[in-house]
């Protein structure tokens, strides 16, 4: 039986064809090649400004190129949401000891100035709700679920999402209308150099630039600041023992990092500065987990009970939680991403609540891959979330 | 009730107490009533099977339907920490969609991964990425199936502008073709 796969790249070579854009400055009459950034639909509008102005005060031309920035072909710097940047970090097609936080766009709701507070009530009649279709739109509409009108019209066209009445899209594509806020965590806005560029310096010297007061300052109109990053200053321990685990076979064949001791003991995951170099994370393979024995049990307090450090951008993270290590296991969260940036540590990190689970407490927590990318298609040698420690948030009182 | 003595290799040479013990077993299992040969072994997993995946009643309906089917080759995979079975997709690049389970138990648990949308036998293009949970029991000829599997995670249904669905009561069946 023949199978029919449509892909990404169809849409993407359209918005490629339709939306190259040259932005070239004063000194773009030089004979420097350009220098090439590729970046998503929601990304183009945010760089344009500061790529304009790089060209001037650095005398290097630059082009943008609007398509997914995976994989990253002929760029020399990848733009893009955590998610999108994920496997081109991953796998070394960007260089990940380059790759800096530009900061945080939000998703907004664009509706009719005075319209009613409920979204459904907000989409009347006939009209239709444009969302940003692609990989961040498909990750927007899977949060939002039943709490999206029927009328849903995905898109991928920026003129289209601006001009429509109502549209979720993130704040850079939105349109004249009233700014609500989408209840969706903001997409994080990474960019790194392409480990093939053509144009290595130029390519850091961009990111220096974007990074600078100046360039922030540029990416301001769309961009919240970075920085805004949690401290791991929580109050509780963290696993003290693996009770069980495991991986596919394809998955231990393929990944480098498969030690279900590492997730023990505080974060202290690291990157070594060369690709798929990386110490102190297990490797979770294609929904591959490990269960941990936090040595005393979690309560369900104030606000999250659970943070999982999670190493590689945003990879989405499954945790079920007991009251013995044979079970019976409860999910808490199902795929979470867990990429909130961690101050003061190499692995980003997600939180889960008790709560969610109908739990007052628990004390062995399942932490399972919840990527599932397809381990035969080998991508890189760190496939599936990677896990560098857990920890409790609200330990039992004393 | 799953007999244990059905699953112990006959060539093991036991202490007379143990024996007498797998005696009362056997005797114990007479009462389940397996005594031929099909029902007195594990269920067979391997070669051909047909995958359908059902969305929750919680996703939008697309195409007219809410189940999918895929035709898939299942193959052992691997015995540490546990034995587990590779299922992919019939006649297709290898990851394009692919099952990497955990079997123990008589149980399946794993994940479901699509590499891109895939055109199910129904029509609309499917693209999966969730853990999926089923008891093992035996057909006619001895092979193993999934009958009321539990998936939890995302189907998109529609291609990349479709339907995207995270859910945690999808379900799916693994059946002999």
């Amino acid at each position: 039986m023949s199978k029919r796969v449509v892909t990404a790249r169809r849409w993407a070579a359209l918005a490629a064809a339709a939306a190259l854009l040259a932005v070239f400055g004063s000194t773009g009459t030089s004979a420097r090649e350009p220098l090439k950034v590729r970046a998503s639909e929601a990304f183009a509008p945010v760089l344009q400004p500061a790529l304009a102005a790089f060209s001037r005060d650095a005398g290097i031309p630059t082009v943008l190129d609007v398509r997914e920035p995976d994989p990253p072909g002929d760029a020399d710097v990848v733009v893009g949401d955590d998610s999108e940047l994920t496997r081109v970090l991953e796998g070394g097609a960007a260089d990940l000891g380059t790759s800096v936080d530009l900061g945080y766009l939000p998703w907004v709701l664009v509706v009719p100035p005075g319209s009613p507070a409920d979204v459904h009530a907000a989409v009347a009649g006939d009209e239709r709700l444009y969302v940003l279709g692609g990989r961040l739109g498909r990750d927007a509409r899977a949060a939002l679920g039943r709490k999206l009108p029927a009328r849903v019209q995905p898109s991928r066209d920026a003129a289209e999402l601006r001009a429509a009445r109502y549209a979720l899209v993130p704040r850079s594509l939105a349109g004249p209308g009233e700014q609500r806020d989408a209840g969706l965590p903001p997409l994080v806005a990474v960019a790194a150099a392409v480990s093939a560029a053509r144009d290595p310096a130029g390519a850091r010297q961009l990111l220096a630039f974007l990074t600078s007061p100046r360039g922030r300052s540029l990416l301001s109109p769309y961009l919240s600041p970075a920085g805004a990053s949690t401290e791991a200053t929580a109050t509780g321990g963290y696993a003290v023992a693996v009770v069980d685990w495991w991986m596919p076979q394809c998955s231990l064949d393929s990944n480098w990092y498969t030690d279900p001791q590492k997730v023990l003991g505080p974060p202290d995951a690291v990157y070594l500065g060369y690709k798929d170099g990386y110490t102190g994370m297990m490797s979770l393979g294609e929904g591959g987990y490990v269960t941990v024995d936090m040595g005393t049990s979690v309560v369900d307090g104030t606000g999250p009970d659970l943070r999982v450090f999670q190493t590689t951008s945003n990879e989405p993270v499954t945790v079920y939680a007991a009251t013995s290590p044979q079970g019976p296991f409860t999910l808490v969260g199902l795929r979470i991403p867990c990429g909130h940036r961690t101050q003061g540590y190499f692995s980003n990190h997600c939180d889960f609540d008790l709560h969610d689970a109908g739990l007052a407490q628990a004390r062995y927590f399942k932490i399972e891959d919840g990527e599932i990318y397809p381990c035969l298609l080998r991508g890189t040698n760190t496939e599936g979330a990677d896990i560098d420690a857990v920890q409790a948030l609200n330990p039992p009182p004393l | 009730m799953r007999c244990l003595s059905k699953r112990r290799p006959a060539s093991l040479s036991l202490a007379w107490g143990a024996r007498g013990a797998w005696v009362a077993l056997a005797l114990a299992c007479a009462a389940c009533g397996g005594s031929d040969d099909s029902s007195s072994s594990a269920p067979t997993l391997s070669g051909n099977y047909e995958l359908r995946l059902t969305r929750s009643p919680s996703c939008n309906p697309v195409g007219g339907t809410t189940t999918y089917s895929f035709p898939m080759v299942m193959t052992a995979a691997g015995t540490t920490p546990y034995p587990g079975m590779q299922v992919t997709l019939d006649n297709a690049t290898p990851g394009l969609l692919e099952l990497e389970l955990k079997y123990t138990n008589f149980v399946l648990e794993g994940g479901f991964g699509a590499a891109d949308n895939i055109a199910s036998d129904e029509g609309p293009l499917v693209f999966v990425r969730a853990i999926g949970t089923g008891s093992v029991t035996k057909d006619s000829s001895g092979r193993g199936e999934v009958l009321s599997g539990s998936l939890r995670g995302l189907v998109q249904v529609g291609g990349d502008q479709g339907d995207p669905c995270n859910a945690r009561d999808h379900s799916f069946t693994l059946r002999p073709r």
